[in-house]
């Protein structure tokens, strides 16, 4: 399988490079492992071929995660300041793969719930921690932060150790004087070494 | 839904260990919905983990589950081993395997006794709990502490086995094998646990696998999948086959876990036969830069770290990925159906961790 347009020469590019041309950005071998860079509108038809392929059958989904990458300053793969790693397994081939999307802040990942029923949960702690929407899975609830808790703490500007307790009443704790700017005129030098609280 | 009653099932109650609350909605006394509530015991591990620097993490991650601990260390550990291109000493994957298997024992003895409990078997609780306590003697003998033990290192172990710790756990295990057989035998052939368990809370191997299961709990469902067959540590070179139970229900999952304590004991004893000579660990020089992933098997299913270095002492991003997360769907999709009666011992069949689970 000699081609010379494939970056991996694996089963699972040549299948997608052949059935949505243009859906790949990237595909390469790290550790072992193989990695699919998929463009974000497309990664439910690229999901579904991965699953349905009878060659394929990647019916497992294991989990996805999200990356902030806004203080990376390495080699990239996509471009983007987020990305959500979707890990799946084929029981049939015995093999694990990874696909990247990357996405920004104000974008939209297609949700990949109608595909694989498991990646809600994942994807609804992916919007929790790091605020990445996905598209078909809106949330107005908190996952694991509390409700009335502001911002998304895996963020890379969200400080750790600066955070005050936020209780509504000011006899039972450090109260906050405005729930909806909790660290408003407060420094975190010192904290975490930074300033920025942006993301609150 | 206007004529039904809703119930909120937890995040205190008597059969959880932990908090999780389950908004259940009745129709009569039959389950028509459930709905999860999570987040009362998360810590932000995750978060912490890129403000510690990567050697702190193995005692972070020790801290995410009290009962599986050292296992998260273990796969934190592989991880960070594949980022950084090490490999651990044979003896130290020896006793990695040691102390690992000791430590799924008494998680799984641990769920045996909390599901007798369940079912108001105080008494078998108890017996179960003082087996499971000669377990946690031995990990004290040879680690030093009972339940986070601390073993484990990036590039093998921190304590050794001598000959004479060997001694006395393989003087030790046929013993505790006899009577958790004893008691393990009482309790799947037992009448009533056979009416409370059987066929109750039934996850069809299809639906496991649609919804990502793990653990003991896919395997309840007949599909034999372990982490173990991959052969992390030295789990390649010992002899291996995964434990499945075809129906899916609950007592399934619980026999599942029944035959994995006599498999764990076992494979300790023969870890303990194979032991070679050697160094307990690998120096290594350099910072992780890269990202791997690392799978193990804990008591409760498939352990997911995937580790991203960036160069510095920080990680980019340390992520865990924790069995009981992948079975809560399963939990919520068989809930329904049920009669409330079953809500405690059909949840607690998955063996449920939240503090891994919220991490």
């Amino acid at each position: 399988m000699a081609d010379a347009t494939l970056q991996t020469g694996s089963l699972e590019e040549r299948k997608i490079r052949e059935a949505l041309p243009g859906a790949l950005v990237k595909a390469k071998v790290h550790k072992g492992d193989l990695f699919l860079c998929v463009r974000r509108e497309q990664i439910r038809e690229v999901a579904s071929l991965l699953r349905n392929d009878p060659e394929l059958e990647y019916k497992f989904f294991s989990e996805c995660l999200g990356v902030d990458y806004s203080r990376w300053d390495h080699e990239r793969d996509l471009d983007g300041r987020f990305e959500v790693v979707y890990n799946l397994l084929s029981l049939k081939l015995n093999k694990r793969i990874f696909v990247k999307v990357a996405v920004d802040d104000g974008q939209k990942v297609p949700s990949l719930v109608p595909v694989y029923a498991g990646a809600e949960y994942p994807e609804r702690e992916i919007w929790d921690l790091f605020g990445i929407v996905f598209e078909g899975n809106e949330q107005s609830q908190r996952f694991l932060m509390p409700d009335d808790w502001v911002g998304h703490p895996l963020r890379k500007e969200y400080p750790l150790g600066g955070e005050d307790v936020l209780f509504a009443e000011g006899d039972r704790g450090p109260a906050v004087e405005d729930i909806a700017m909790p660290h408003a005129g407060e420094s975190f030098e010192g904290k975490t070494g930074t300033e920025d609280v942006s993301g609150r | 839904m206007s004529e039904g009653t809703s119930v909120p099932f937890g995040p205190q109650h008597p059969v959880l260990p932990e908090p999780i609350q389950l908004r259940i909605s009745l129709e009569d006394e039959n389950v028509v919905q459930a709905l999860p509530a999570l987040g009362y015991v998360h810590r932000g591990i995750e978060k912490a983990g890129e403000l510690n620097d990567f050697q702190q993490n193995v005692f972070l991650v020790e801290r995410v589950c009290g009962i599986c601990s050292s296992i998260h260390a273990l796969a934190y550990c592989l991880a960070v081993e594949a980022v950084l291109g090490l490999e651990a000493p044979k003896r130290a994957s020896y006793l990695r395997v040691v102390w690992m298997e000791l430590h799924r024992i008494h998680s799984h003895l641990l769920y045996l006794g909390l599901l007798a409990e369940a079912f108001g078997f105080e008494s078998l609780f108890m017996e179960f709990w003082r087996v499971r306590e000669r377990v946690m003697d031995l990990l004290e003998m040879t680690a030093g502490n009972r339940v986070i033990i601390s073993v484990c290192t990036i590039g093998g172990v921190r304590r050794d086995i001598d000959a004479e710790q060997a001694r006395a756990i393989r003087e030790e295990l046929p013993k505790l094998r006899d009577e958790a057989r004893r008691l393990v035998d009482s309790l799947l052939s037992d009448y009533t646990v056979r009416q409370r368990t059987v066929g109750k809370g039934t996850i069809p191997a299809a639906l496991a696998l649609e919804l990502g299961a793990v653990g003991p709990t896919l395997r309840g469902s007949g599909v034999a999948q372990d982490m173990r067959m991959a052969g992390y540590a030295a789990y390649g070179e010992l002899e291996f086959r995964p434990v499945t139970f075809p129906d899916g229900d609950t007592y399934s999952r619980t026999a599942v876990r029944a035959e994995e304590v006599f498999q764990s004991i076992d494979l300790v004893l023969a870890a303990l036969d194979n032991l070679p000579e050697g160094d307990l660990k690998v120096g290594f020089k350099g910072r992780p830069e890269g990202a791997a992933l690392a799978r193990v098997e804990a008591p409760r299913g498939e352990l997911i770290y995937m580790v991203v270095g960036n160069g510095t002492k920080n990680l980019e991003r340390m992520r865990v990925r924790v069995p009981t997360y992948a079975n809560i769907p399963a939990l919520l999709t068989v809930l329904p159906g049920c009669e409330f009666a079953d809500v405690p011992v059909v949840t607690l069949s998955i063996d449920p961790c939240i503090s891994c689970t919220e991490r």
